[in-house]
């Protein structure tokens, strides 16, 4: 019976409890509160005056002292306890220490009474309870701390906790039933603290969640009153991310960080810091709306340390934990900034602090050097304040590396002393040219860079960045804030290759180069480019090549390439084929043009020829060049002449007949234009008239000489037809016995080369050439002749002539009338060759033993001379030689 | 009504600044050199070749037709139609003449500012939306259909850019 009673109580107390709940469920606040509970039969007999709860600072220390001493008496009462007793809860907080505890008088009627706080904590259970919800406004959390004034047994700690989240967003939503709350256990420590976990989803985040708790701990069950709270009013941020410290140019301490990533909304940041130093030392707090924040005045040799936390700026929330704490310490001496990336031709300041034994410096002390190897000029310093020194370096070159070191080391230094830190200063040189090429279709524009400028700077990524205008390009390029990032890819031989397509022809597509470093980014200088203006066409197409018929030229033919549109000049080479092609250059401005004809030298060889394109007024690139076509070969005019011939006469003197042979050389390609189909041997003779004798291909024809005079011609033949200029002989027998030649000597130079040379006699004949003959004598060798002009006098013949052997040379003269009478003559055997050798030694020697023979008479003469004159010497001279006195030598001696 | 010349300065201003800097006679040379260009393009595709052109395609109404376009603003609103059918083709034959389109709207728009014509941007067609199930069914036909008559319409262009259109 008493079980029913008492759940029949606890059905009616849950009952009364919901239906009190949504105007009396307890808010939850954004800061930490309280839950106490205390056993349905316990009597107030200490509650507290009226009004005590508005001024308890007073009291605390009296109150604590009485839950002390009351601390082990609650113990036991609890203890006594039975598991199914139910203590009345209620919420309370530093801001409101007021209960209302929801109970059941005896008339079953609830009743809510009013009890200060402070009873609870004397004799009732404690905990210390916070909710708010995740930054990522999923989760909602409550987490709730056992105080350590329970004095109920804290093991076997078991928290659930129940929540509804209507399905429709109203002020008072209608009454939950109780099977509409679903539960969850939440995760409790050993240290008595519990944490429960509430998914909201995120359409419900403005919806009034209701919860309560469930508590059971040492068998006894507690039960916190409902509580309501909208998630996104109790939002808790995480900590700021990348908290930074850095000293500005201006030598602020600027500590800077990053909002969370997940939070929906602007914060509000709480920075706590402290700076700690051997000259000052501070502490603050501030609270700003950005994310970061400047300290004034800096101090070198300082440690300063730094926490923030977030919160919501506008509207309820929770403050978010304090992140890590950061110390940035800074150095005896302060370069701000530490480093600089700049770019050739820009100015750059350094600034600094210095502190020398605990004394900073006055910046006008402040020298500055570069590198430790060079003073920097005091014209280049500036004063920023009694403490702080600036230097200014203007229109900068590329840093050059010094090793492994690739960049300027700047020093402070105080006079004459510099402390070993220093600023560090790259200067790269950013000028990277972009070149671009669009294709011959119009359709892809690929642009290059080379990255070797830069090579130096370790680390740092480069990025081709563009902005694309409508049209054209303006007169000055220039960084657009908008621009769109293009992937580029590195290629073999170092260069990066980006591809734009499909492309807007006209519109102009400004480049440059971002490079990005740690120490910062830089820019190449922006470059514009209009597609339509590089483009390099296909080359032409269907390119022929012929030497043109009866014309003799080199005629060339294209087809323009489709595109682009505009007017197209050309360029044609062309050249003798072969391994290495001497390429000649024509060029061809008229744009509607399809051919082109060049004269060339050679009208029977093969030329290749090649044509490239480019566009009229210049911009763009050449195209390639097309594939080579090649002339053919082929007949162009008739020949220029008939072939040289000579005759070799077997004369048959019984029958008065003569056998002629007519020999010739094969016509050459020049000559011939381009080819000898056959050779047509013209006769004509007094008797017989004419006739033509047919020989082909041959180089020979054998007649019969018969009458007085016989003339012969031979023609060649090509497809177009017979040459008109040509060579004649007449075979007569009286012009055979005219002799013209008078002499004919003939000298080897070599074993390659003889000089001929004659002397003729005068005749009536017109002479029209001469031809000469030669062989090796007695021997029945091939003869071997040559035509020379009728106007020389000597000629190099030039064969191989074998020294040991006899030549004989005759020489012809041939007249309009007929071959006069040779001169014939034995050629250069060896003994003449010799013997004009010894003739040449000869003329050497003799004068040489002539000179020499009166030389030697003239020395013989002179000795002479001397001989006399020095043998008359040695004769006394009788006036002082004693014995001689008196004597007269011009007497006879035979007197004495 | 008193803004109405200044609007119209305003509105003409980065045109004309664009003619300041880009000689006319260079604009009018680029224009009709790029409706060569997309001429040409179009006589590339092989499969415009083979359509007739004696037989009607019924249901592209949508497709500006053969009609003449005697002004600039005429031309700007056919080739922008013109323009927002091919880009919805998603074609890759069409993408680099749809880009064309966008370029020769351009400079259609700079000799209209060179002869003090407002030419506000042309939209294209207000009902596309509602003819994509048109376009899913039958892409071939409005291909083909439209890359001809957009041929057409550009020769035709070309022969009245030299008789100096007006606005």
């Amino acid at each position: 019976m008493t079980c029913q009673k008492f759940c029949v109580a606890l059905l009616h107390w849950e009952f009364i409890y919901l239906t009190t709940a949504l105007n009396l469920a307890y808010p939850i606040t954004p800061w930490r509160f309280k839950l106490s509970c205390m056993p349905p039969n316990t009597t107030y007999d200490f509650l507290l005056p009226t009004g005590i709860s508005k001024n308890t600072s007073n009291l605390n220390e009296h109150y604590e002292a009485v839950v002390k001493a009351k601390l082990n008496l609650s113990t036991t009462y609890f203890s006594n306890l039975s598991s199914k007793t139910t203590f009345y809860c209620c919420f309370w907080s530093k801001e409101d220490k007021n209960c209302s505890v929801h109970a059941d008088n005896i008339d079953g009627k609830d009743f809510v009474s009013t009890v200060n706080s402070l009873v609870f904590q004397q004799i009732g259970a404690n905990w210390n309870i916070q909710c708010w919800m995740k930054e990522d406004l999923k989760l909602f959390i409550c987490y709730m701390e056992s105080l350590f004034k329970n004095p109920f047994k804290t093991y076997d700690l078991k928290v659930h906790l129940l929540y509804v989240l209507p399905e429709v967003l109203e002020e008072s939503p209608p009454v939950p039933q109780k099977s509409s709350f679903q539960i969850v256990q939440c995760n409790c420590s050993v240290h008595d603290s519990c944490e429960c976990h509430v998914p909201v989803p995120t359409a419900k985040l403005n919806h009034t969640l209701l919860l309560y708790l469930k508590i059971k701990s040492g068998g006894i069950n507690f039960q916190s009153p409902l509580m309501s709270v909208q998630p996104i009013n109790v939002v808790k941020p995480d900590p700021p991310l990348d908290l930074h410290m850095e000293i500005t140019d201006a030598g602020h301490l600027r500590i800077s960080w990053s909002s969370p990533t997940l939070v929906p909304f602007q914060l509000q940041y709480q920075v706590k810091y402290s700076e700690n130093s051997s000259i000052n030392m501070r502490k603050a707090d501030e609270i700003v709306s950005t994310t970061s924040l400047l300290i004034d005045s800096v101090l070198p040799g300082s440690s300063y340390e730094v926490q923030v936390r977030g919160k919501r700026l506008d509207g309820p929330g929770i403050w978010g934990d304090w992140s890590t704490p950061l110390i940035f310490t800074t150095q005896d001496v302060v370069y701000f900034p530490p480093k600089i990336l700049t770019s050739v031709g820009s100015n750059v300041s350094f600034h600094c602090i210095y502190k020398s034994e605990n004394k900073i410096v006055s910046s006008k002390k402040i020298v500055w050097w570069l590198n430790l190897a060079e003073k920097i000029p005091p014209r280049q310093y500036a004063v920023v304040g009694d403490r702080v020194s600036k230097v200014t370096f203007p229109h900068l070159n590329a840093t050059k590396p010094r090793g492994k070191f690739t960049y300027d080391a700047v020093y402070c230094c105080n006079q004459q002393e510099c402390h070993h830190r220093y600023a560090e200063l790259y200067v790269i040189d950013v000028n990277i040219n972009i070149s671009c090429e669009t294709d011959g279709y119009l359709t892809k524009m690929t642009c290059r860079w080379s990255a070797n400028a830069i090579q130096s700077l370790m680390g740092s990524t480069l990025q081709l960045r563009y902005h694309r205008s409508s049209l054209y390009c303006s007169d000055v390029p220039s960084i657009h804030p908008m621009s769109e990032p293009k992937d580029c890819h590195l290629q073999r031989d170092g260069f990066y290759e980006c591809i734009f397509q499909p492309i807007f022809l006209l519109s102009g597509y400004t480049m440059w180069i971002k490079i990005n470093h740690s120490l910062g980014s830089l820019d190449s200088p922006p470059t514009c480019v209009v597609p339509d203006s590089v483009v390099k066409p296909l080359p032409p197409s269907s390119v022929k090549a012929e030497i043109t018929v009866e014309i003799g030229l080199l005629k060339i033919s294209w087809e323009k390439p489709v595109f682009p549109e505009n007017n197209l000049k050309f360029q044609i080479r062309y050249g003798l084929n072969g391994k290495e092609v001497q390429w000649k250059m024509y060029e061809v401005y008229e744009a509607k043009s399809k051919s082109a004809s060049v004269l060339v030298p050679d009208l029977c060889a093969v030329y290749a020829v090649q044509v490239r394109c480019r566009r009229l007024d210049g911009l763009g690139y050449w195209s390639n060049w097309s594939s080579p076509a090649y002339t053919v070969v082929m007949d162009i005019k008739v020949p220029t002449r008939g072939p040289e011939f000579w005759r070799i006469i077997n004369e048959d003197t019984t029958k008065k007949e003569r056998n002629v042979t007519l020999l010739w050389k094969p016509l050459m390609k020049n000559d011939s234009l381009c080819s000898v189909r056959k050779y047509v041997v013209k006769h004509h003779t007094s008797r017989n008239g004419t006739w033509s004798e047919d020989v082909g291909n041959h180089t020979k024809s054998t007649f019969l000489w018969t009458e007085q005079a016989h003339s012969v011609t031979v023609l060649a033949v090509n497809s177009i037809g017979a040459s008109f200029v040509n060579f004649n002989l007449t075979l007569s027998w009286l012009m055979s016995k005219v002799n013209s030649v008078q002499s004919l000597s003939a000298y080897p130079l070599n074993s390659s080369c003889v000089l001929l040379s004659w002397t003729l006699l005068p005749s009536d004949y017109s002479l029209m050439y001469f031809v000469t003959e030669w062989k090796i004598l007695n021997e029945d060798s091939e003869v071997k002749w040559l035509r020379i002009p009728p106007s020389v006098k000597k000629y190099y013949i030039h064969d191989h002539f074998i020294p040991i052997e006899k030549y004989q040379f005759s020489l012809y003269p041939v007249f309009m009338e007929g071959v006069g009478k040779p001169k014939i003559i034995n050629s250069f055997p060896q003994d003449d060759i010799e013997k004009h050798q010894h003739d040449a030694g000869l003329y050497v020697i003799v004068p040489i033993i002539i000179s020499s023979s009166i030389l030697l008479l003239g020395t013989l003469l002179i000795s002479h001379q001397r001989m006399k004159k020095l043998f008359w010497e040695d004769v006394p001279n009788p006036k002082n030689c004693s014995w001689a006195q008196g004597l007269n030598f011009q007497k006879r001696t035979d007197i004495l | 009504m008193r803004c109405g010349p200044l609007c119209r300065f305003l509105w003409l201003w980065p045109y004309l600044s664009y003619v300041e800097a880009v000689p006319i006679r260079k604009v009018q040379d680029d224009t009709k050199t790029l409706i060569k260009t997309i001429v040409t393009r179009i006589s590339d595709i092989s499969h415009t070749q083979a359509v007739s052109s004696k037989q009607r395609v019924a249901g592209l109404d949508f497709i500006p037709g053969l009609h003449p376009v005697l002004s600039l603003s005429r031309m700007d609103q056919t080739l922008a139609i013109y323009q927002q059918i091919l880009t919805s083709l998603h074609s890759r034959n069409v993408i680099q003449i749809s880009n064309d389109l966008e370029n020769l709207r351009d400079l259609l728009r700079l000799l209209a500012s060179s002869k003090s014509c407002p030419l506000p941007r042309a939209r294209g067609l207000e009902s596309f939306e509602s003819l994509g199930g048109v376009l899913e069914a039958s892409l071939y036909s409005t291909e083909v259909v439209a890359l001809s008559r957009l041929q057409t319409a550009l020769q035709d262009m070309l022969g009245r850019l030299d008789l100096s259109p007006g606005c």
